[in-house]
């Protein structure tokens, strides 16, 4: 007979698996799977690659140098991970409503065109006023384009996933039509991309000039921080994180200009970690970030408290589609200065995957996105379809990865047939 | 007149061609959904599909063999999705999604030696006598196998589904899984094996694009079919005949799109200019795709038709409501 408690999965031999679900679970198990996630899916990876006659040892190893064995391979690693880290934000943030976003990409590359058309429009501007128009540009951009899905939901109740996705190949083909129609540079020879940006319409690099505006922003971060950590915080556990936190990212910001300046990694990397910040805060300390916990963990509850799922579900498309805008814009401003006709390889598409090894935790996903970013620069050191396998890594992560999650959520037990 | 009409037969013929694939997945998609299983894996069960039927015909020379291995390999795919979201009762939608990037990844790294390798494909067979017939010969009889073989499947699916005892407990489990357990039906059992025949016959789809339709291979070949096989389930009710509408409208509306990119645009105002330009055109099916779902949605409001009520929802029988 089977257990009244847990389900019997198929018998093996006198013995049958139960799940049993885990009435505590251990606080270093959420941590530990997806570590475990990925070096098993890293194991299972080396299967594909046998069948492709190339050694996975050597494979893994060439590609772990590329990403990470010199500065300028970390610099073009992270420079994959700043269009990851804002889409992946995005996408979280619908995920952790429930709203299934799938339509990054599309967003990204309509976040590219808004961002552009304020560049092209103002070509003469000063950066300093051309780029936060630009990032405002490229939010507005993402952010119309993940309304559209969302409005589609709250008020109709169509399906956000098939939606957001159809919209993805639209928009490619929008911009298709850009830089072989009217954006096209006609420097160009006939090749479709436009014209580059002006100077002052490019993300700058990170350089050692960074030094000073850094050193500012910490010691105002700094007084405000011991102003809070005075007069608002009584938990002494609590002023201890905040003060290691500060800490870290002093380190980790000036240290990071020290290793990356002469490098091409640019401002985008700020745009991300910024927006991680105040996602990360809009989340745990709003009324805003409650609402869309509850309504993820329960819509039903989430009405009856009063909470209007119709308006959130939009307004959470809105922003998510607009930090995959921000991806689309970086990844213009930052890194290519023109438009090309397919500039993403699928990030919006790896946001997905990013998302979910983070947990949906906004700084889960930067660190998330460095690895991932590391797959996508590693791949290169390996001959013929190098894209391809980065791609097909990360979904092994990916799988693996769900079937891990059961271990956190059961317990696996092995009973003798009864 | 009479050259609206040879076009119109055309466009008819051509959208079932280009619809055959699309059909397939629909069906698959259609009785995994029945069971209650939601997997949006279909664009990389296609893709693998496809590679998978390419790689056995150059390998057997024989095309059958190239399509029985597609349907292999989806099947095999499925499987995948089925442990995740039966046995270990993990998110449907995650895993679905796990399993299209999955496929697009593996098919695109495997398949790199074969892309534009010319391939075996099935020829076009026109059905003796049938194909005389004015007007509807050409449109449905003047095509390859694999159109003919979704023909015969499809009142067979729908036969299968709505009038046999197997389909009545397909239903139910779907439906009502705590009720078809206690009358004994194997809830577990009847899930996967509709989740592999689906993987199956998305795998049967992707082969139906590079050994017929598109023949060879390409990475992505797909291109969203795939997904638009989802979206078309929604659309259709979960039922066979109206996905089979739904799908031949979808070819006969892609193969429009490329008719149209022909016709001479002098003279025609800057607007329009735009509208037949290749890319706008290209917008056309997915666009289409979200206008038949806006309908769909509503209509199923209207008539109180909709999704099996147990979709996506993990069964157990500790956890069970009913």
């Amino acid at each position: 007979m089977e257990s009244s408690r847990g389900r019997a999965l198929p018998r093996l031999r006198g013995f049958s698996i139960r799940l049993e679900p885990r009435l505590d679970v251990p606080r270093w198990l959420p941590y530990a799977v997806p570590v475990a996630s990925l070096i098993v899916a890293l194991i299972l990876g080396m299967i594909p690659m046998m069948m492709q006659g190339i050694n996975p040892l050597t494979g893994y190893r060439d590609m772990f140098l590329l990403a990470f064995g010199s500065a300028y391979g970390i610099s073009e690693t992270i420079m994959k991970a700043i269009p990851l880290m804002l889409t992946g934000l995005g996408v979280a943030l619908a995920f952790r409503m429930l709203v299934w976003n799938i339509g990054a990409e599309g967003q990204l590359y309509m976040g590219a065109f808004g961002a552009c058309l304020v560049a092209y429009t103002w070509p003469d501007t000063p950066g300093w006023v051309l780029l936060p128009l630009m990032i405002v540009g490229g939010f507005i951009g993402g952010a119309l384009w993940g309304a559209i899905p969302g409005a589609l939901l709250a008020f109709l109740g169509v399906s956000e996933i098939i939606t957001s996705l159809m919209l993805n190949y639209i928009a490619i083909q929008w911009i298709s039509f850009l830089v072989i129609g009217p954006w096209q540079d006609p420097t160009s020879l006939g090749f479709p991309r436009t014209t580059r940006l002006s100077g002052g319409a490019t993300l700058p690099p990170i350089t050692e000039a960074w030094y000073l505006p850094t050193v500012v922003f910490l010691a105002i971060a700094g007084v405000v921080l011991l102003y809070w950590i005075v007069r608002r915080t009584s938990d002494s556990r609590e002023k201890i994180k905040l003060i290691v936190g500060y800490a870290v990212l002093a380190i980790l910001s000036v240290g990071s200009i020290w290793f990356l300046s002469g490098l091409r990694v640019h401002l985008g990397l700020v745009l991300s970690l910024a927006a991680a910040a105040v996602l990360s805060v809009l989340l745990s300390r709003t009324r805003w970030g409650y609402e869309v916990r509850v309504i993820g963990e329960n819509a039903r509850a989430a009405r009856y408290a009063g909470m209007s799922l119709k308006r959130n579900i939009i307004l959470v498309m809105m922003i998510s589609g607009g930090l995959a805008g921000l991806a689309g814009m970086s990844e213009i401003a930052g890194n290519l200065h023109l438009i090309k006709r397919v500039f993403s390889p699928g990030y919006g598409y790896t946001a997905i995957i990013v998302a979910w090894l983070a947990r949906l935790n906004p700084w889960g996903v930067i660190l998330v996105s460095l690895l991932l970013g590391g797959l996508y620069r590693g791949s290169d050191a390996i001959p013929g379809a190098p894209k391809a396998l980065g791609m097909m890594l990360q979904a092994v992560i990916f799988f693996v990865l769900i079937g891990g999650e059961v271990l956190v959520r059961y317990r696996v037990r092995l009973d003798r047939g009864t | 007149m009479a050259d609206f009409s040879f076009l119109v037969i055309i466009v008819l013929s051509a959208g079932i061609a280009a619809g055959t694939p699309i059909l397939y997945a629909a069906l698959g998609e259609i009785f995994t959904e029945r069971s209650g299983i939601l997997n949006l894996g279909v664009e990389g069960m296609m893709l693998i599909g496809a590679l998978a039927g390419i790689v056995a015909s150059l390998a057997t020379d024989s095309v059958w063999i190239g399509a029985l291995a597609a349907m292999a390999a989806g099947g095999l795919l499925s499987l995948i999705h089925a442990f995740i979201s039966i046995t270990l009762r993990g998110d449907q939608v995650v895993s679905g999604l796990a399993l299209t990037i999955f496929g697009a990844g593996l098919s695109a790294f495997l398949g790199f030696p074969y892309v534009n390798v010319p391939a075996p494909k099935f020829a076009t067979l026109p059905v003796p006598l049938l194909e005389r017939i004015p007007i509807i010969g050409p449109i449905f009889f003047q095509h390859d196998v694999t159109v003919y073989v979704a023909f015969m499947l499809l009142p067979a699916a729908w036969f299968w589904i709505n009038r046999t005892r197997p389909g009545l407990h397909l239903r139910a489990v779907g439906e009502n899984p705590a009720a078809a357990d206690a009358l004994g039906v194997n809830v577990v059992l009847t899930r996967y094996t509709y989740t592999v025949v689906g993987g199956a016959l998305c795998g049967l789809g992707g082969a139906a694009l590079s050994l017929a339709y598109t023949p060879g291979w390409i990475e992505n070949m797909t291109t969203g079919w795939g997904w638009i096989a989802v979206g078309l389930v929604i659309f259709a009710a979960w039922n066979p005949w109206r996905a089979a509408f739904g799908a031949y409208l979808f070819g006969a509306i892609s193969r429009v799109v490329f008719d149209v990119q022909m016709l001479p645009t002098a003279g025609l105002p800057q607007i329009m200019k735009i509208l037949l330009s290749p890319e706008f055109l290209r917008m056309m099916p997915y666009a289409a795709v979200i206008v038949i779902l806006i309908f769909a949605s509503r209509e199923a409001v209207r008539q109180r038709v909709g999704a099996p009520a147990a979709l996506g929802q993990p069964y157990t029988r500790e956890e069970a409501e009913a």
